[in-house]
């Protein structure tokens, strides 16, 4: 995780604007990482990362520098993307529905390519499995390698409360795994089947 | 069957004690489902290392600089809307009072004329207190104490006009755009 100067986010504070466009070009790509894991969808999160961009912009003042900056500036972008899937929860989105992310830096040959795009539709499609706090919690466990206690402080909830929480995740990843693996079985088992039989 | 202790025991991230480790395995050996939950959690432990981190799309640094400025836009307005529904609210509560003294005018002149010559008869009289009180203490201090003192005020009110001007320079945020 990166780790600003704490002269540039007093800066920050102090309302200089040159110093806070500092800090997003720092922390963009983990911000909008953890969108797009949130919300899967890349326009939603490029949405939701400027949101939250714009929200410590409004409330920078309130950030106690005892605190880690990361864990604050994360804990505002996850709690805008469950607030987010909250509203949209009655929306049904399947596994195919989820569009591509570019891919950024590498030129990947097509398969490479294919690959990494149905890698990341299934992590996207695992993770639509979970509600959006326990969804909130892995990607912070799993992402950002935050501790027990940075996930209950930045969702507010008690450490016991996210031990079980991501027990239940895990659970819950791998048996919609399972799932698919099966499924994913069955339908190439019929593709290879002879139409007579 | 009970899975309960088993399905935490193969999801945990602490190590195992040998007597749970030996009761897990038993339980894996006639339990299919617990047997397929360890090798699909590995998976998808895999599946999220391998994975790169999503980035966005070149200059979101300067799509966020027009967010802003549109942002600080839409405050500037919620901000004047405010200010102007209070002046309205204001405005119309006076309103409101000038119609009914206006109507208590109509209904009874005479009344009216007399409230308002004993409110000015009462302004007079504390101009003409406060008159004697100078006259009486002007001869007990010299003139040049009268000069330093509204000098003096003077120069605090320049003073005061040019700290508030400058705090005002210095603490408004420049635009971005």
């Amino acid at each position: 995780m990166i780790n600003l100067e704490p002269e540039v986010i007093s800066q920050a504070q102090r309302g200089d604007t040159e110093a806070f466009t500092q800090m997003v070009e720092a922390y963009q790509r983990p911000v909008f990482n953890l969108c797009y894991r949130m919300l899967g969808d890349p326009e939603d999160a490029e949405d939701a990362a400027q949101e939250t961009f714009l929200r410590v912009y409004d409330h920078l003042k309130r950030y106690d520098q005892e605190r880690s900056f990361s864990t604050w500036l994360l804990s505002i972008a996850a709690h805008y993307c469950i607030d987010q899937l909250r509203k949209r929860r009655l929306t049904f989105i399947s596994m195919d529905t989820y569009p591509n992310l570019p891919i950024p830096d590498a030129k990947p040959g097509p398969e490479a390519s294919f690959h990494l795009h149905e890698d990341q539709r299934r992590v996207q499609s695992l993770l639509s499995s979970l509600n959006p706090q326990d969804r909130a919690a892995v990607v912070m466990y799993y992402w950002y390698d935050f501790s027990y206690e940075e996930i209950a402080g930045s969702l507010n909830l008690s450490v016991s409360a996210i031990k079980s929480r991501l027990h239940r995740a895990r659970l819950s990843l791998a048996q919609t795994w399972t799932e698919q693996e099966a499924k994913k079985y069955s339908a190439e088992r019929k593709r290879h089947e002879s139409p007579a039989i | 069957m009970n899975h309960l202790p088993y399905k935490e025991w193969l999801l945990s991230e602490a190590s195992l004690s040998t007597e749970q480790n030996n009761a897990l395995q038993e339980h894996l050996r006639s339990c299919e489902t617990c047997r397929q939950i360890e090798p699909a959690w590995a998976d998808v432990q895999v599946l999220f290392k391998k994975i790169p981190s999503a980035e966005p799309l070149t200059g979101f640094t300067m799509r966020w600089q027009t967010q802003l400025a549109k942002h600080r836009l839409k405050k500037q307005r919620k901000l004047a809307w405010l200010i102007l529904s209070i002046i309205a609210g204001i405005a119309a509560i006076l309103i409101t009072l000038l119609g009914l003294h206006f109507i208590d005018a109509v209904n009874s002149p005479g009344n009216l004329i007399l409230l308002w010559i004993s409110r000015l008869t009462g302004l007079l009289s504390i101009y003409l207190r406060l008159e004697n009180f100078v006259n009486s203490i002007s001869v007990y201090i010299p003139s040049i104490s009268w000069l330093l003192m509204i000098f003096g005020t003077g120069i605090i009110s320049f003073m005061s006009v040019l700290w508030l001007a400058t705090y005002r320079k210095l603490t408004v945020v420049r635009r971005l755009v």
